[in-house]
């Protein structure tokens, strides 16, 4: 198990193509989870303006504010470094879920796809500075979002704080 | 490796919220170390899936702006005593793990 492992890894360091995954998928290497991996997109996660996230994550949609999405979520945090947040999609037909600092090096926190009855998602957030947080939430091919401003008094991004 | 990932479920009046820790340095490639000054190299979660009874009710995406040990949850509408939820979750690295339990 663990010579698989390391192989796996190696492999997985040394070539980051999605054809080389795809090969490896063949010869059973990659679990369907590790598939699920490679579709990871670091372009909205790479993204350095909100927009840009949101662009790469929903395409041209226009968010409408709504009230069925409700952003749990601290107004203020003495550190940034691990913020709770949690959001509430009370409304059918939920898609997606996603999670945005805005004045974040990189804008995406993290989003929830979603292919079963799930009706919240939430996690632990890093926030370098105070800056809205914006839950965006697509259901029915519609996009809306809530948001609110978490003041932060030391950041958790880019500076070096255990 | 076991104790890496703890998953729990409780109830929130309706829903079945599934509660998942993950004992993981989420790093964001940013810092540096303090004694060598060298910038530590990148390590996060980036999937875990959730599955009910073995069907997967949803993929979460995380990455650099997620907390180090992350506790990550997610609310199930039409969960009943009894089902089985897993969680598993692989990182940049290749790193994975996964947990389960069955929901009281």
């Amino acid at each position: 198990m663990s010579e698989c492992n390391i192989g796996r890894r190696t492999l997985l360091k040394g070539s980051l193509g999605a054809g080389i995954l795809a090969l490896a998928a063949g010869f059973g290497l990659v679990r369907p989870a590790r598939l699920l991996a490679a579709g990871w997109p670091s372009n909205a996660f790479g993204a350095e303006t909100e927009a840009e996230a949101v662009q790469a994550l929903f395409g041209d949609a226009i968010p409408v504010p709504a009230d069925a999405v409700r952003l749990e979520a601290p107004k203020q945090a003495m550190y940034g470094r691990a913020v709770p947040v949690r959001v509430r999609a009370d409304m059918d037909g939920v898609e997606l879920i996603a999670i945005l600092t805005e004045h974040n090096p990189h804008p995406l926190n993290t989003y929830l796809r979603v292919l079963g009855p799930v009706g919240h998602y939430g996690t632990r957030i890093r926030v370098e500075r105070t800056s809205p947080v914006t839950a965006y939430v697509r259901a029915g091919g519609r996009l809306y979002k809530a948001s609110v401003t978490l003041k932060v008094t030391r950041g958790g991004y880019g500076v070096n704080v255990l | 490796m076991a104790s890496q990932t703890k998953m729990k479920t409780r109830h929130v009046g309706s829903r079945t919220e599934v509660l998942v820790l993950v004992r993981h340095p989420m790093e964001t490639g940013r810092h540096r170390d303090e004694k060598t000054q060298e910038l530590i190299p990148p390590h996060y979660i980036e999937t875990m899936v959730f599955r009910l009874n073995g069907e997967v009710v949803a993929e979460a995406y995380l990455g650099p702006g997620v907390a180090p040990n992350p506790l990550t949850t997610v609310g199930l509408r039409a969960a009943h005593p009894g089902d089985r939820v897993t969680v598993s979750w692989t990182d940049n690295t290749g790193d994975s793990d996964r947990a389960e339990t069955t929901i009281a």
